[in-house]
């Protein structure tokens, strides 16, 4: 019994070493594939919080809180990216199809535990009628849309060639060097 | 196989789905299309594009509406048709026969019914004279119901008040197709828009009026790089986004511009003088014929640059818009309301003409002056069975002694039987309802109550007739003046035909059973013509079937010949174009060209012949500029114009009872300019009150570039805003057709 | 013994190979369920409004890429609107609402001698929108390029 305790502790321990290794900005741009969407993330609305610190991958693509959840995406996405590295080919990097993966993924507590107030905008002004009224619907008010913060908020730290022609996206377009031009 | 994301995530998601469920991935859900038991071949029942449809029928009921493939729509529907079905069961039909009794219309039997209207006619007849009754019909009735409805009153009961609502959207095309041509309706067909490499839309926005036309034309352009498109409108509309020139005209300058244009395609030299000199005869406003010089020198006065300010358009864009025109291998000229609701609007008709006169641009596949329709069978129904005050059937005339003998043999009835006075013209109609000369009238589908220009001046009339109604939606404004109403079998609940824009006629099969006590109107005309008196042998029908089958021999041996248009043939047939001589014959797609129009003996001599005319020549008519009945200016300083959205149609008795438009588009606004608004301090949304010297009403502001500035809109759907109060009621002396599109009016923020 | 032993060694590889198989069926299970890639499910947001049935006012604001996809598409120039194939969200329209309409159904009202061309050749498929993107199948050939299509944008 002793030994399995000894290598359940051990397991964690490596884990939990592993987890914190991964988990760090660096260590996901250090594949060439992610480059691109540093880049993007550093001329993006989302490049710095409220008080001036870089925003790091891990904030937006996994869970704000460690559980199960936690485990299971960091674990999933863990995988499928080293398998994609490994063995992926160019299909696996259509940028289209990347998007509607990663917003899955995107958990709502993790935008909240910045944006706490969801009838302010980020200046602390009112927002929108229209804004407010998805807001509700979001929160179950007036019916349900039962969507997560991604899928409406697009194009909030990466934009691809394809989603820089849309006049909600113009100003963070015009702060990006083209995708062709080796980004 | 190597291992990708892709496969990955596919194989992890059906794996999961497999343990969540437990089984395979379900098959897609069937749609409610699959529970159709048959599907009926129809017409859409809204605008004069007469797209064919299918109707899905289960346990008599219509379920769903698709577009008819093999018609010339293939088997694309706009918004309107395609939410057609639940029109059918709006609960505001009327399904009883109506009377009304102490202020209120109350249920009644038909027998009730049927007498009281009955004795009413013969009343006002016995008193006065047969011109104290009149019909009011309309373009959404069948051929059948209109041609019916005309031999009853113009043979049985010797009234030639027999008009209808295409006066208020049609006259004016007419009249300009008979003066020029000599025969009524296009020469061309749809078959021209997937051929024209230039478009030229004047006073149409084909766009919301015509989607699916609209959508064939785009296809054309996105085919063929090449294909120029010309919109000439004072509202920069949707149609504008597919053209590569938009002329913002001031509104009422369209003669001036279509001369302008005549003259920089004479003066550049792009006339086709071989085919013009041979087919063209050039008369001056007073019939007078003239040469090709005399032309020229009337076109003088229309250079670009000199009616540059009065049209409002750049001389640049007018010679721009003339050379596209004259240039292009094959043009097609497309408007609608905004040239025949005119006060010359037949002019403003003669001079599009014009254009492809001068240029040989006529009878040539992909080249044609097409005129668009507004109602389902406008320009079929009514324009070819007669069914307005001066006419009789196939395009013959009240006034010609030749004609009325000609009808008065084939209903066998007395020589000189018919009255030879035209009627009243339908301005006249409900200003002698206003005098009390005209005591009873019936209408047939039709909402004159808001459709009428000037309307609250013809409300009077409206009151003091008794005025018998056979209509099938009971919040109809009109209503509330009917002291009679019968129900009838409304679209597919019976069978009648419809002919649209381009010559073609269509069969709507009956799919389900009328509800309640409706019945189709052509029994119910014929019992009320019994009741009143009319001879039975005039009216031996006992369907739209047979009704039909005397049309086709009335109009055989005419230049309008439907003989070979049979009851089955349209069964079977998608819709056939007139003229059609026999049961094998195609229908004709180009008329007035040798080897096209059956009506041409395939030895005449040369390729055209417009045997309307006596000398078979065309005419290009010089046709001066003349402004609008009520210019603005002065204390007026705005125009205001009316039209269509694409939601909604006519008066929206229909399109009011589809849920999804109801709720999108409930009420009329008024659209502004933004400079304007931005110098009245109107925003988006603010009340504005209009005032013309008819009255005033306020609306919502929907602020943008839509009008050009000084210009103001209004959909006139809304019955609750009805527009119409506001609008004038100044007519074209020849189409007798009422100027809609312009009055003088104010502009004020509330 | 060794029998015993070699029992015991195979339950304990039988038990770690269970244990990760449980494991990671399980990540897998949960990232596909509790996550799921659709999660648009909206029933009746917006009941009331007077103009509820106006889409595209509202949606220009809070989806503006879907808005403006549509508004370049084909189905944008010729006004074929959101309730023709989305029917109303709180379900009181004549078509059943849909945020994935179903193109065996939807499309055919239109498109019916396209799909059922496409269908004798390859056999009916639901995705009809992964080639011919219900939003963005703009008008192409650049036949619009010298037009006015991309310009109006409505406030």
């Amino acid at each position: 019994m002793a030994t399995v305790i000894v290598v359940a502790l051990v397991l964690i321990g490596v884990t939990a070493f592993a987890f914190q290794a991964t988990s760090s900005t660096d260590f996901c741009a250090s594949c060439h594939e992610m480059k691109r969407h540093r880049t993007e993330l550093k001329f993006s609305p989302h490049a710095m919080d409220a008080e001036k610190q870089p925003i790091a991958c891990v904030q937006c693509h996994l869970p704000n809180s460690f559980g199960p959840k936690y485990v299971a995406i960091k674990t999933y996405l863990g995988v499928k990216d080293v398998l994609v590295h490994t063995f992926g080919d160019e299909d696996d990097f259509y940028r289209a199809e990347l998007q509607v993966t990663a917003r899955t993924f995107i958990d709502d507590e993790s935008c909240r535990a910045c944006h706490e107030d969801m009838m302010k905008t980020t200046k602390d002004k009112p927002i929108s009628i229209e804004g407010k009224l998805a807001h509700e619907s979001y929160l179950g008010k007036n019916g349900c849309t039962n969507r997560g913060c991604a899928n409406c908020h697009h194009n909030t730290a990466h934009l691809p060639d394809f989603d820089r022609r849309y006049v909600v996206n113009a100003d963070f377009a015009a702060k990006l060097p083209s995708e062709k031009e080796g980004m | 196989m190597a291992i990708s994301r892709r496969n990955f995530i596919k194989n992890a998601a059906a794996a999961s789905a497999f343990l969540a469920l437990g089984v395979a991935p379900k098959a897609m859900a069937a749609g409610p299309g699959d529970k159709v038991d048959n599907w009926v071949k129809g017409v859409c029942r809204y605008c004069g594009t007469g797209c064919g449809v299918m109707v899905g029928v289960s346990n008599g009921k219509v379920i769903t509406v698709k577009g008819d493939p093999n018609n010339h729509n293939q088997g694309i529907l706009c918004l309107k048709g395609a939410l057609l079905a639940p029109v059918i069961y709006a609960k505001e039909r009327v399904t009883k026969p109506l009377i009304r009794k102490n202020g209120e219309l109350v249920e009644a039997s038909w027998d009730e019914a049927l007498d009281l209207a009955a004795s009413k006619f013969k009343e006002a007849i016995a008193e006065s004279d047969p011109d104290s009754v009149a019909y009011y019909g309309s373009g959404q009735a069948l051929t059948e119901e209109t041609y019916l409805a005309s031999k009853i009153f113009k043979a049985g009961l010797k009234s030639n008040n027999v008009e209808g609502n295409p006066r208020l959207c049609m006259a004016s095309a007419v009249g300009g197709y008979v003066s020029t041509f000599g025969k009524d309706e296009p020469m061309g067909s749809y078959n021209d828009l997937d051929a024209a490499t230039c478009f030229f839309i004047i006073g149409s926005n084909t766009s919301e009026c015509h989607p699916v036309l609209f959508r064939r034309i785009a296809a054309r352009k996105q085919n063929d790089k090449n294909v120029k498109i010309i919109v000439c409108d004072p509202r920069r509309t949707n149609t504008s986004r597919i053209a590569d020139l938009h002329m913002s005209m001031k509104p009422g300058s369209d003669l001036a511009i279509l001369n302008s244009m005549a003259y920089v395609i004479v003066n550049e030299e792009l006339d086709d003088y071989r085919f013009h000199n041979k087919y063209v005869n050039f008369m001056t406003n007073d019939k007078e014929k003239v040469d090709f010089e005399a032309y020229k020198v009337f076109l003088a006065d229309y250079k670009p640059e000199d009616i540059e300010e009065l049209a409002g358009v750049p001389a640049a864009q007018i010679r721009e818009a003339a050379m596209i025109f004259a240039e292009s291998s094959a043009t097609t000229s497309l408007w609608c309301m905004g040239i025949n609701q005119r006060i010359r609007g037949v002019w403003a008709n003669n001079l599009i003409h014009n254009l492809h006169l001068i240029t040989g641009k006529i009878g040539k596949l992909g080249s044609t002056p097409l005129s668009l329709t507004g109602q389902p069978n406008a320009c079929g129904g009514v324009r070819d069975t007669g069914g307005l005050s001066h006419l009789l059937p196939a395009g013959r005339l009240i006034k010609k002694q030749a004609h009325r003998n000609q009808l008065e043999e084939q209903w066998g009835m007395p020589k000189d039987s018919l009255n030879p006075k035209p009627g009243l013209h339908t301005m006249a109609l409900f200003q002698a309802m206003n005098d009390g000369k005209v005591k009873v009238v019936l209408t047939l589908c039709t909402n004159p109550a808001q459709s009428l220009p000037n309307v609250l001046k013809y409300r009077e009339g409206l009151e003091k007739c008794f005025n018998v109604a056979i209509e099938a939606f009971s919040d109809a404004i009109s209503l509330k003046y009917a002291d009679v109403v019968f129900p009838p079998a409304f679209w597919v609940e019976r069978t009648g035909v419809f002919g649209c824009t381009e010559r073609r006629y269509a069969l709507v099969e009956q799919a389900i059973e009328p509800p309640g006590e409706c019945r189709p109107s052509v029994n119910i005309l014929i019992d009320l013509a019994l009741r009143i008196g009319v001879d039975p042998a005039l009216i031996p029908y006992k369907n739209s079937d047979d009704i039909w089958d005397e049309w086709r021999k009335v109009s055989a041996m005419t230049p309008y010949n439907f003989e070979g248009i049979t009851r089955e043939r349209l069964k079977k047939e998608s819709g056939i174009k007139w003229p059609c001589p026999t049961e094998d014959h195609p229908g004709t797609d180009i008329r007035y060209v040798r080897g096209e129009d059956p009506n041409i003996p395939l030895d005449y001599p040369d390729k055209y012949h417009f045997y309307g005319k006596p000398d078979g020549r065309a005419v290009v008519w010089m046709r001066p500029q003349k402004p609008a009945a009520e210019p603005a200016g002065g204390d007026y300083p705005f125009t205001l114009t009316t039209g269509r959205v694409i939601d909604h149609w006519h008066t929206a008795t229909m399109t009011g009872k589809v849920p999804e438009i109801a709720r999108s588009f409930p009420n009329a606004y008024v659209e502004v300019n933004t400079k304007d608004a931005k110098r009245m301090g109107i925003n988006h949304g603010d009340n504005v009150k209009l005032t013309t010297r008819r009255g005033d009403m306020t609306f919502k502001a929907r602020v943008g570039d839509v009008c050009e500035p000084g210009l103001v809109f209004v959909p006139w759907f809304d019955p609750k805003l009805l527009i119409n109060e506001l609008t004038i009621d100044a007519i074209d002396p020849g189409s007798k057709q009422p100027e809609f599109k312009i009055c003088a009016c104010q502009v004020e923020k509330v | 013994m060794e029998d015993q032993n070699k029992c015991c060694k195979n339950k304990w590889v039988l038990l770690v190979v269970a244990l990760l198989i449980i494991f990671g069926g399980s990540i897998l299970f949960y990232t596909q369920t509790a996550v799921s890639g659709t999660k648009c499910e909206a029933a009746k947001h917006l009941k009331s409004g007077e103009e509820a049935g106006d889409c595209y006012t509202c949606h220009l604001k809070t989806t503006p890429k879907i808005a403006q996809d549509w508004f370049e598409s084909k189905h944008g120039v010729m006004l074929v609107k959101c309730f023709v194939c989305h029917g109303l969200p709180d379900g009181t329209g004549s078509i059943e609402y849909s945020a994935n309409p179903d193109p065996n159904y939807i499309c055919r009202r239109c498109h019916d001698p396209a799909v059922t061309m496409m269908e004798k050749k390859f056999g009916m498929r639901a995705e009809c929108n992964d080639c011919h993107k219900y939003h963005s199948n703009s008008v192409h050939h650049d036949a619009y390029s010298t037009t006015e299509s991309k310009k109006k944008m409505d406030q």
